[in-house]
């Protein structure tokens, strides 16, 4: 049912990926990403690969978790690879029927694919590896800086905690509710489109009412607490760049390095 | 922008909201739909077109970190997806709506039918013109417009126009009572 669905992704751990400060994790995996499109040829599709198993390994993600994380999207994955495969023109190598493989195909194919692959796991491991409040946290330190042209960074970050909270929240009351007014006799999943859209307003009422009443909750539990937004706020937990980080960004830099230098060698 | 604790609140629910209308699939025989739409449409509705605004932005931006909050997943990758011009469609959608809406003295059926529908067009806009363009310029295969209608919006629109009459039917209702009651996210004072 609704309530299954996995949220924040987060595997807790002591590895060295686990400690480094939010901050480092956010720039480097944008780094990475971007650096994964320098590939072009098979010998920095393996040094990516190598990369990306090496850090695995180091998070000590079990990999399953990774696979996982790349099952919702097995459709678009092997979509890409087949209309690549079956639509480039090339030299053909195996027909069936009208669509033909061609040599170009497969290695466009192959190339496309795992850029995919490679996006998804990166970016995942973001989430594996990061709680949601460091990385709220994280994002709210990275914004500051563009605080004196206007952008609420801190209300940002609140917001996005304060959502994350009450996705599972949410989740579980329409659950709830989808449960009660179906033993109240109420029907979601029969008669034509017309129908079912109308049966919706059972659900849809409760829902809003009680998403309103804990918004209002909150407000009150929050002013209770004297919230006054960022300003002067301290924390517990302060951010804290060390060796750690700065040795992350030198691994990365390697590796971006050898990426430039094998795409401009290898044409 | 300065926001209020409650408006805060509110919008971080609303993308909250949308978020679990991603995970509500309805089974249709043709095309499972989800109710991102219903709940971005009603975030305009609700909260007026700045606020509706921002929810949606915040929806986008916790997918794009990597909480799986989209409909297939989530990530900065997501940005590749053909689909995720929807998303952005949600944005332009739920401040058109809001706006409209803001600004209606009173609450008609056919003033806010309207509203949605020019909202649900804004969807379409960026949904089918996004995934014309990725397909055409990042996957390299040729991909007429006509195509691309065919895949991204036909499969959709009568269930999309159903729900703009649900969302309708439901607003009509609920928005007088909100201004009444003073609980008045959507009043014309904002900003």
């Amino acid at each position: 049912m609704l309530t299954d669905i996995m949220l924040g992704q987060y595997f807790p751990g002591n590895s060295l990926l686990h400690l480094l400060d939010p901050r480092t994790k956010i720039i480097s995996t944008i780094l990475f990403i971007s650096s994964i499109f320098l590939a072009d040829t098979y010998q920095a599709y393996i040094i990516l690969a190598a990369f990306i198993v090496f850090i695995i390994a180091l998070a000590a993600i079990p990999p399953t978790m990774i696979l996982r994380s790349l099952k919702p999207l097995w459709i678009i994955i092997v979509l890409t690879l087949l209309i690549h495969i079956f639509t480039t023109p090339g030299s053909i190598i195996y027909k069936i029927g009208p669509l033909a493989a061609t040599q170009e195909g497969v290695r466009q194919g192959l190339f496309m694919t795992i850029r995919l692959v490679f996006l998804i796991v990166v970016s995942s491991l973001l989430t594996f590896t990061t709680s949601p409040i460091a990385l709220t946290d994280g994002i709210e330190r990275l914004l500051n800086p563009f605080k004196k042209i206007g952008l609420p960074a801190h209300e940002l970050a609140m917001m996005m905690t304060i959502a994350l909270r009450f996705i599972p929240t949410l989740l579980e009351e329409t659950d709830k509710i989808m449960k009660a007014q179906m033993a109240r006799g109420a029907d979601f999943t029969s008669g034509n489109i017309l129908r079912r859209a109308r049966n919706m307003i059972p659900l849809l009422v409760p829902l809003f009412i009680s998403a309103f009443r804990r918004a209002d909750e909150l407000a009150t539990a929050m002013e209770a607490r004297c919230y006054r937004g960022g300003h002067q706020r301290t924390r517990m937990k302060e951010l804290q760049i060390t060796t750690r980080d700065w040795l992350a960004y030198g691994v990365l830099g390697i590796i971006i390095g050898v990426l430039v230098a094998v795409r401009i060698t290898l044409r | 922008m300065k926001l209020t604790l409650r408006e805060m609140i509110l919008i971080s629910i609303f993308a909250a909201l949308t978020a679990v209308g991603a995970f509500i699939r309805i089974p249709t025989p043709l095309v499972p739909f989800t109710l991102q739409f219903l709940f971005c449409a009603y975030s305009g509705v609700f909260l007026g077109g700045r606020k509706g605004f921002y929810s949606q932005i915040l929806y986008v931006g916790i997918g794009l970190i990597g909480m799986p909050v989209f409909a297939s997943g989530g990530g900065p990758a997501y940005v590749l997806q053909p689909t995720f011009g929807y998303l952005l469609g949600f944005i332009a959608c739920s401040y058109t709506i809001g706006r409209l809406v803001q600004h209606f003295s009173t609450i008609t059926f056919i003033k806010v039918y309207s509203a949605v529908l020019l909202g649900l067009f804004f969807v379409y806009v960026f949904g089918v013109g996004y995934l014309y363009l990725i397909v055409n310029f990042y996957l390299h295969k040729q991909m007429t417009l006509q195509a691309a209608i065919g895949v991204g919006l036909l499969p959709y629109i009568s269930s999309d126009l159903i729900l703009s009459v649900l969302i309708t039917l439901t607003a009509v209702r609920i928005i007088p009572i909100l201004r009444k009651s003073g609980y008045s996210v959507s009043t014309f004072n904002s900003r």
